[in-house]
């Protein structure tokens, strides 16, 4: 396999995932009491999965085109007005989805006939078939009753064969499209009497583009019908002018549908299609009176609705190529319709929006992030040389640097609602295993965030919402009894707040049942009394490793393995996860999230000669250290107007040498819900950078995240400032300075020493 | 791309591709027929050996179509004295079974290098 056909398969990959859950939302929407009428709708899943099987032929995944054709096959049936999608029929499909998925993931790690997957597929197709020999009978009534309306339909079944002809547009083989392989791909499905190709234009070796395509093709099958051949040459439509007739189709008919054809090859007679019988000379020919004396001479015996598809799209050589259009045989209102619909909607996503591998993207950030280290670098020796102009020059390119760093960050943000949707179909399937009735609301799927954070991110919000549907939500009977609606809500929830995004997973359901956790806390041993224990700080508890509150282990959660491995990839993400539930009337979690992995915004401080680095977005303010509050002895803590502010020092923490600052500062910043202070020795300000991982050796450093590179050259270390409060102001700390300060202002700590902790 | 070797045995040109022809080489073979026709002598048939083509498609087919269509201009012959299988199989869908006249070379009389 060539590498451009591997890139070609990579990208089928994505397009085809994409697809399927194209076509799975529209089966969630039907499911969901969507107009099963809407004939945009029905269309778009059949388009889905037509693509997919074309798609899938073109880069040779066998095991997909086959199993999809038939799940096209009835969605097309479905498309022609059979009310074939009851709720079982709809099951069936998202199943035929699943497998679609499947056979994807085959074909990438090698499998392209899915040969590991064949044992279900033949349950799932004959899971299409009930229904589809039902319903065979009834469109066959339906033709026979309906006779001059249905002609169309009914000569389709009879399968009489066709004829084509087509010129291909000029980019047919640039865009990836063989002619050859359509020949194939169709010869597989009728029986292809005869085809020849056409080349009189094409130029010599020497004069070729030999991307262009010059070639024009004609065929005569004698089983199938035309749908076949659209469908093999659908792809090709855009710029194609083709034109596809029954076999039985007169003189006068072939001679007019000709004509886009005869403007399209500019009147040079196609001689191999003569010599093979393709044509015959007066079909091409234009004899002056001969369309209207034929009419006249078949007179009433000339079928009107002759099904033939004319597409003449606008080829810069077919200027007429409208006119003939209009003038052609009129077409079947369904195939025409599909046929524009289907040239249209990838002409109108190509225009907008460009598919580019997220490596490439990735290595553009890199490289984005190194511009920026070296523009800073150069920034510091701009300030060194005291050359003013050299200055300004320097900051104008700082700018654009800075608007590049932006703007590239930019491309890799995606909406999060693609994630969200995949929920639909997680909720459907579970609430029905779990016989609860469930609605899932989403909002704020417009919400953008980096692209690896969404990824990221789908794994423990897919816990969340299982964790919220197996546990929050109640039983129908449950909700009935205490007076709550039985469809339970569950409720998505993106947006973005003070430069993170917050993602939100809240349901209306029994909310936590604090007794019981403190039970089964007490029964693991993760606390020894339940005495004042607040209730964020029991909720916290459930954030422990090896605590899970279910009493029956079910398929989906309750195993013990769950929010502590969810709270950890959070946190690796450099997020916080908080919990609010009130009993009997819901939970609410909420991730915090930054917007990408790739660049922090942060504040440099100095203590000594090192450099650190705290995020920006965890910033509250920044003090001077009050002279009374620097006791060594005393567990830290200051007065913050009344608030009880504990904090660290980082010269202790990272045991650095030397004396502590004659004005030392305090960094407020905001870790989850509470406030704590770092103590530094200088505050160097506002600096955004690229964020190094640390390597392996480095890991059990919790306190820091990461490493940056400075302008000077100078490494600076990123704090993860949630280890490293958590690991130097433990709750002792903060118990002692709560009592310390009772006296002080008792009512309103105890307020806010509830609040904060 | 095809790797394109050329032999001139004093009465015949023999023109052998090897490797895949399709849309994706289809500019570079080009231009490597262009050198390798243009180093020969304007006389004497071309015999174009195609069993080493391991993937065509119709832009190889066209490419051939080109190829031909120059050496005819230049008084030349071409003849097909060989073709894999994977060209055969679109020729065949191209044009039937009429693989001499897809590729718009002259058959030899048997094709007695077909793989």
């Amino acid at each position: 396999m060539t590498m451009d056909m591997q890139a070609a398969v990579q990208a089928f990959l994505v397009e085809g995932r994409e697809l399927t859950q194209e076509l799975e939302q529209g089966l969630l929407r039907l499911e969901q009491g969507h107009d099963p009428n809407d004939v945009n709708l029905i269309n778009a899943m059949f388009r889905a999965a037509h693509t997919i099987k074309g798609s899938a032929g073109i880069v040779g995944i066998d095991s997909l085109t086959r199993f999809t054709h038939k799940v096209e096959t009835l969605l097309d049936r479905v498309r022609s007005g059979e009310p074939l999608l009851d709720g079982g029929m709809i099951t069936q499909l998202l199943r035929c989805c699943d497998h679609i998925n499947r056979l994807l993931d085959l074909a990438e790690r090698g499998d392209p006939l899915g040969q590991e997957a064949s044992g279900d597929e033949a349950a799932l197709l004959a899971g299409l078939d009930p229904a589809a020999s039902e319903q065979a009978d009834a469109s066959a009534a339906v033709s026979t009753g309906a006779s001059q309306t249905a002609s169309c339909r009914a000569g389709a079944d009879a399968a009489q064969g066709f004829r084509m002809w087509a010129v291909f547009g000029r980019d047919s083989l640039r865009d990836g499209m063989d002619p050859a392989s359509a020949l194939i791909y169709l010869s597989e499905r009728v029986h292809i009497r005869s085809s020849a190709l056409v080349t009189p234009h094409v130029p010599p070796l020497d004069q070729i583009d030999a991307e262009d395509c010059w070639v024009a093709m004609a065929l005569e099958a004698d089983s199938g019908v035309i749908d076949d051949a659209r469908e093999a040459f659908e792809f090709f439509l855009d710029r194609t002018v083709m034109v596809i007739l029954p076999l039985g189709a007169s003189l006068a008919e072939v001679h007019e549908a000709l004509a886009p054809v005869r403007v399209a090859l500019g009147d040079v007679t196609p001689t191999e299609w003569l010599d093979s019988g393709l044509l015959k000379a007066g079909e091409w020919a234009a004899l002056p009176a001969l369309p209207n004396a034929e009419a006249a001479a078949s007179g009433g015996g000339w079928e009107p609705h002759v099904p033939a598809l004319v597409s003449a799209a606008a080829a810069a050589t077919s200027p007429t190529s409208p006119a003939t259009t209009s003038t052609a045989t009129p077409a079947a209102p369904a195939a025409s319709a599909a046929a524009s619909g289907a040239s249209a909607s990838p002409a109108g996503g190509t225009a907008r929006f460009v598919r580019v591998p997220a490596e490439r993207l990735d290595e553009l950030i890199v490289q984005v992030g190194e511009l920026v280290i070296a523009s800073a670098g150069v920034d510091v020796l701009a300030r060194d040389t005291r050359n003013t102009r050299l200055q300004e020059a320097v900051s104008a390119l700082m700018q654009l640097v800075d608007g590049i760093q932006s703007g590239t960050l930019q491309l890799r943000m995606v909406p999060i609602g693609e994630t969200f949707s995949r929920f639909q179909r997680v909720v459907r399937d579970v609430s029905r295993e779990l016989g609860k009735s469930i609605q899932l609301e989403l909002v704020g799927g417009d919400t953008e965030l980096d692209k690896a954070m969404v990824e990221r991110i789908s794994d423990p919000l897919m816990h969340l919402v299982r964790n919220a549907m197996d546990h929050g939500l109640e039983t129908p009977e449950e909700r009935r009894r205490t007076g709550k609606p039985e469809m339970g809500t569950l409720r998505l929830r993106a947006f973005h707040e003070s430069g993170s995004v917050v993602v939100e997973v809240s349901d209306d359901g029994r909310g936590l049942d604090r007794d019981r956790i403190l039970n089964k806390a007490l029964q693991k041993g993760l606390i020894t009394t339940v005495e004042g224990l607040t209730d964020p700080e029991v909720f916290q508890l459930i954030f422990e490793p090896g605590f899970s509150t279910a009493e029956t282990i079910t398929n989906l959660s309750g195993r013990g393995v769950g929010m502590d491995v969810v709270k950890k990839s959070i946190e690796a993400l450099r997020g916080a996860i908080t919990l609010n539930s009130r009993k009997g009337a819901g939970t609410l979690m909420q991730m915090r999230l930054p917007l990408t992995l790739a660049i922090i915004d942060g504040f440099m401080v100095g203590v000594g000669p090192d450099r650190f680095i705290v995020p920006l977005d965890v910033v509250v303010e920044c003090i001077e250290l009050p002279p009374d509050a620097l006791v060594p002895d005393r567990p830290m803590y200051l007065n913050l107007r009344g608030e009880v502010l504990p904090y660290v020092s980082l010269r202790q923490t990272f045991q650095i040498e030397g004396d502590i600052a004659r004005r030392p500062s305090v960094v407020v910043v905001r870790s989850g819900e509470f406030k704590t202070g770092i103590l530094v020795d200088t505050l160097h300000g506002e600096i955004q950078t690229v964020i190094k991982p640390m390597s392996g050796i480095f890991k059990h450093m919790k306190s820091i995240c990461g490493t940056s590179i400075l302008g000077t050259g100078d490494i600076a270390l990123i704090l993860d400032v949630n280890q490293l409060v958590q690991g130097s102001v433990d709750k002792a700390t903060r118990l002692a300075a709560a009592a310390a300060n009772l006296s002080a202002s008792a009512a309103s700590l105890a307020a806010t020493s509830t609040h904060h902790l | 791309m095809s790797d394109v070797r050329h032999l001139h045995d004093g009465q015949r040109h023999q023109l052998a591709l090897i490797g895949p022809l399709t849309i994706a080489e289809a500019a570079e073979t080009r231009r490597a027929l262009l050198e390798a026709l243009r180093m020969t002598e304007r006389s004497g048939d071309v015999a174009v050996d195609l069993s080493g083509v391991n993937d065509f498609d119709t832009a190889g087919a066209q490419l051939l179509v080109a190829t031909s269509r120059w050496l005819r201009q230049r008084g030349q012959t071409p003849q097909l004295s060989a073709a894999s299988t994977s060209v055969l199989a679109v020729a065949q869908a191209l044009g039937a079974a009429a693989p001499d006249l897809v590729c718009g070379f002259v058959a030899p009389p048997a094709l007695g290098g077909v793989q």
